[in-house]
């Protein structure tokens, strides 16, 4: 052995000894140093420990994380560890923690899995916890809110399904939008198809929203259909999924409508297409992050048509997302603390805004609307349209088994577009698979 | 081994469990108990939330049935059997021709290596969209000759090729491993060789290429199982999907929708434990194989 | 090669040669650097995108920047509820302690497997190789809740203790390959001298081991660095994310705003792994070649 490779070796050594150093001060958690445990202790000291879940982007883990800190000024004995994440990380981590018994005291709900989460008993009853006020929602509300019966999960926002029109774009070529309270699929369609006749070249008249969930159960809704049945089964029939997709493959056969090659898949990035498209289907809410992509545009917020002129206005709904109270949550009634503060308290709306749509407390909107900008009146007035709609039918969560049916849509919608199968073969499989798999997950 | 020297085969025992300690450790403590749970779970019914049900070989019997299933098969050959080759070949060519002494080595080094350094960033998918998408850089450059196309990412003709090149795009790392092989070979040998007159050609093909072939064979058994659970690029570009129509629905991919987006996490399980069995009927034929072209310098 | 030519003089040939030569270097370059404009390009443009303002990036794709600015940094890095630098705090911890975890408990093992005679070295040497190939999402499930029934869950422990623990078989086997090249006639006259395999392995296999530990040193870096999934399931709170979870919340895949965030955290979250890369690769060149074995 010569000189310089055990001097090398030495200094390895000095490194390794340093790494262990830094690991050992660094291994507590940077998370329980200030709050002594991470499960929720709570117990003995008064003070409860409870973990808060949610998902979107950095301008809404600002807001909670901002909203966080206003709880902690009014209950100083909760401390709240905030559980963010990106949408599908988001459902990846909370899978993982149900089957580890280990999920936030309070979570959000992907709309896919209520029922799913519910049938297995995951939340926690909402009714004798006290902590929770909900003197300000008319008894209608709450009745809506239940899932058999029982208030175990708490709507704390709600949206609609939304047509949005580029003003900017129409007013350009001089188009109108018809009146939407009355107008019909087809009339949408020829709407849209006399737009594209005088657009400029690149300009679409609408992008490809075949898969928008919200969309299609408003199509299916209109058609005296439903997404799910009240006993959990799919709700609608090949034929009237098969003309849904008719009904867009037309736009893009008469060049009305992007190609999924041109808006770089099924699944619409508004940073690609907002520039490109007069029009777009999606949910309402998605207006308050998407408007300030493009500034210069102004837009504007349409109700879905109706299948047939004279038809009443019950195919309306409003989509209410939802938080919930873990079933082994360690400190229920902190846990309830903080959801009566997300949904009733007084500074919520002016930290979160519309970013979730309109608040399904009352009172929460009104002050919301109050301090919303431009954008963020029209995102409350989309929900209010179709709140105000007398008669409408109940809606009913996707059962357990349906959690991949959008997936199912999006490869469909694909398959479709691309001509690799037929509309009605396309149609008939899709129906034919999810409901498959939720009878699979009732055995 | 025909003669032993040095320390006896109890003292090598006993030195071997020493050195193995940690590895043990992790074994029962961390590796075993999951892998274990993960066989138990193919033979049930698990949806992550309640107890797992006991359905005996249903798991099993579901795949033959499962059309997905099968498209995911034959995606993940079709990816194995173009990727490997091609990636490693290029590692391989581009580590002989920087390891020859060329000025500035460290630098193009570095650049070649970068691509790998960005991993499976959620940033990959924007890039790659602006080299291979509708309005990408291959595009415009084929309009340029005159040439229309659209999105190669959103044709199921095209999108699997896509990420066959986003996988050698990343060939860094088996180059950074053959680099450090060829610097692992005794310089002695070649001065030795130097001696007896031997060429430049000769010294690569009789020391060289025979001296490397353990780190081929490394670089060959681990890229075949990396690429049978390749996983994340296609996740990233295909928004966790695998689309369009399943034309990138990797093998773990498909398991992932399974297990946690279906909450079949009893299925996942099972195409796991079958993909294991199939990589390592694999990898074991390549071990047989490697008898006859692999060269230890310890034997 | 060049052995053909006896038919000019000498020195013509020498001249010959060395014009021969040189020119080869310079087509050399000129290949490895053309080649190396087209890899690097897709980063190139994600280079001057972070410089573009985030509207604009997908708007107007494109090499140029019409509007400079560093907002995306200096914005970008306050995006979420705490500083960038909290995020790569935790990623370097992560990281080094990982490096050192896999770099010492895996050339251990790989010294076992690669040189020592013992019982069930085959079958042992068989497991770990099917530990490689199990898909992690099946193993995810139970190992979260092994760390959760432990109280381990918003701690380091489980990303970095495992690797103490060699849980990262790759690199054994990465080790056991590199030490097979090694001759086996240097720790037999170790041992002749009356070494014991301790001492074989402190003095004459560690240091004969450089590159290997250089790379595994160098891919557990970047693999750890950039691994997403165990942090985003063992770190969940805000102040214990590390860098990709934190840049994975930055993104809102319903809307794709915060693109230029997004980029210009990326690109700051290369620069560690690639000063690392830079520095550690002169280790790679550092093997028995230039130890100087005599």
């Amino acid at each position: 052995m010569n000189g310089p490779s055990r001097r090398d070796f030495l200094r390895t050594n000095a490194l390794a000894a340093l790494g262990l150093t830094a690991l050992g001060l660094g291994a507590c958690s940077p998370v329980s140093r200030d709050s002594g445990s991470s499960n929720g202790g709570g117990g003995g000291g008064g003070g409860a420990n409870i973990r808060y879940g949610w998902w979107g982007g950095s301008d809404r883990q600002q807001a909670y994380n901002k909203a966080l800190a206003e709880f902690r000024k009014k209950f100083p004995d909760i401390k709240v560890d905030p559980e963010f994440a990106d949408f599908d990380a988001f459902q990846d981590r909370i899978a993982t923690q149900m089957a580890g018994r280990n999920a936030p005291d309070v979570f959000w709900i992907a709309a896919t899995s209520v029922v799913s989460f519910y049938a297995n008993g995951m939340y926690h009853d909402l009714d004798g916890l006290k902590e929770l006020d909900l003197s300000d929602f008319p008894k209608q509300d709450i009745e809506e809110f239940k899932i058999d019966g029982k208030l175990n999960t708490m709507p704390f926002a709600s949206f609609t399904p939304a047509l949005r029109s580029n003003a900017t774009f129409l007013e350009e070529q001089g188009a109108k939008v018809p009146d939407d309270e009355n107008w019909t699929w087809s009339d949408l369609s020829e709407f849209l198809k006399d737009c594209q006749k005088d657009a400029p070249k690149g300009r679409r008249a609408i992008a490809y929203n075949a898969n928008a969930d919200l969309g299609f159960e408003s199509w299916l809704r209109s058609h005296g259909q439903e997404l799910w049945t009240q006993d959990g089964n799919v709700g609608w029939d090949a034929e009237a999924c098969g003309e849904w997709f008719a009904w867009w493959e037309d736009l893009r056969e008469s060049g009305a409508a992007l190609t999924l090659a041109e808006q770089e898949g099924v699944s619409m990035d508004w940073g690609i297409v907002g520039n490109r498209v007069m029009m777009s289907l999606g949910n309402s809410n998605h207006l308050t992050p998407d408007a300030p992509v493009f500034p210069k545009y102004e837009f504007q917020l349409h109700l879905t048509p109706k299948a047939s002129a004279g038809a009443d206005g019950s195919h309306r709904y409003v989509y209410t997302p939802r938080m919930a109270i873990y079933k082994q949550s360690a400190n229920p009634e902190a846990a309830a603390s903080l959801v009566n503060f997300l949904v009733n308290d007084e500074v919520m709306p002016g930290l979160i805004g519309t970013t979730m749509g309109a608040p399904t407390n009352p009172q929460q909107r009104k002050r919301t609307y109050e301090q919303a900008d431009a954008n963020g009146k029209k995102v409350i007035d989309a929900v209010d349209r179709e709140r105000d709609t007398k008669g409408r039918k109940p809606r009913y969560e996707a059962p357990a088994g349906a959690s991949t049916w959008r997936t199912d849509m999006d490869r469909t919608v694909e398959a479709v577009s691309l001509k690799k199968t037929s509309i009605a073969d396309a149609a008939a499989r899709m129906t034919k698979d999810i409901q498959a798999a939720i009878d699979a997950a009732r055995k | 081994m025909t003669r032993r020297t040095g320390p006896s085969f109890g003292r090598q025992g006993r030195a071997a469990h020493v050195f193995l300690t940690p590895w043990l450790l992790g074994m029962f403590l961390i590796t075993l108990a999951p892998l274990l749970a993960s066989l138990y779970l193919s033979f049930t019914d698990y949806n992550l939330m309640s107890d797992p049900r006991w359905i005996g070989l249903d798991n099993f019997v579901r795949m033959g049935a499962d059309p997905r299933f099968w498209n995911a098969v034959s995606v993940t050959f079709r990816y194995v059997l173009i990727s490997v080759p091609i990636q490693l070949a290029f590692a391989l060519l581009l580590a002989l021709v920087l390891d020859k002494g060329v000025r500035g080595l460290a630098l193009y080094r570095s650049a070649y290596y970068l691509p790998s350094l960005l991993g499976s960033s959620v940033a990959v998918a924007i890039l790659w969209r602006t080299v291979f998408g509708d309005r990408g850089i291959v595009n415009a450059a084929l309009g340029f000759f005159g040439i229309e196309a659209t999105s190669w990412l959103q044709n199921p003709a095209t999108a699997l090729s896509t990420l066959i090149i986003l996988n050698v795009w990343t060939f860094g790392s088996p180059m950074i491993i053959f680099l450090a092989g060829l610097r692992q070979i005794p310089q002695a040998y070649y001065e030795a060789a130097q001696v007896d007159g031997a060429g430049t050609w000769r010294r690569f093909r009789h020391i060289t290429v025979p001296l490397l072939t353990p780190i081929v064979f490394f670089n060959l058994v681990l890229q075949i199982i990396g690429s049978f659970q390749a996983f994340s690029q296609a996740h990233i570009i295909s928004g966790g999907r695998g689309g369009p129509v399943d034309s990138t629905l990797f093998y773990t991919l498909y398991l992932y929708q399974q297990g946690f987006r279906s909450f079949n996490m009893g299925y996942a399980s099972a195409l796991a434990w079958v993909l294991l069995l199939a990589i390592a009927v694999i990898t074991a034929i390549n071990f047989l194989v490697a008898k006859y072209w692999v060269y230890y310098g310890d034997e | 090669m060049a052995t053909n030519e006896t038919t000019v003089s000498v020195a013509g040939v020498r001249v010959r040669r060395r014009r021969q030569i040189a020119g080869r270097q310079v087509l050399r370059h000129v290949l490895l650097l053309a080649f190396a404009l087209v890899l690097l390009y897709p980063l190139i443009w994600m280079v001057t995108s972070s410089l573009k303002p985030s509207t604009q990036i997908l708007a107007d794709p494109g090499l140029i920047i019409r509007d400079f600015t560093l907002d995306n940094f200096r914005i970008g890095w306050n995006a979420l509820p705490r500083p960038f630098s909290v995020f790569f705090v935790n990623s370097f911890i992560v990281t080094i302690g990982s490096i050192v975890g896999n770099v010492v408990s895996c050339a251990l093992a790989a010294y076992a497997f690669a040189r020592l005679n013992f019982r069930g070295r085959k079958v042992y040497f068989g497991i770990m190789l099917v530990t490689i190939m199990l898909p992690f999402h099946v193993l995810i499930v139970p190992q979260y809740i092994i760390f959760s029934q432990l109280g381990l869950v918003n701690t380091f422990y489980p990303l970095v203790a495992p690797k103490f623990l060699a849980t990262d078989a790759f690199f054994i086997f990465l080790m056991v390959q590199f030490l097979r090249t090694i001759p086996r006639e240097l720790d037999r006259a170790a041992w002749v001298d009356g070494a014991g395999p301790f001492a074989t392995f402190w003095y004459i296999i560690l240091p004969l081991m450089t590159p290997a530990l250089a790379t595994c040193a160098i891919f557990t870096f970047i693999w750890t660095w950039n691994d997403f999934f165990s942090p985003l399931i063992y770190l969940t709170a805000t102040p214990a994310f590390t860098v990709p979870v934190a840049l994975n919340s930055l993104l809102d895949s319903e809307t794709q705003s915060g693109i230029g965030y997004l980029f210009a955290m990326s690109l700051l979250s290369l620069v560690p792994i690639f000063i690392f890369f830079v520095v550690a690769q002169k280790y790679l060149i550092r093997g028995i070649s230039t130890t100087g074995l005599k």
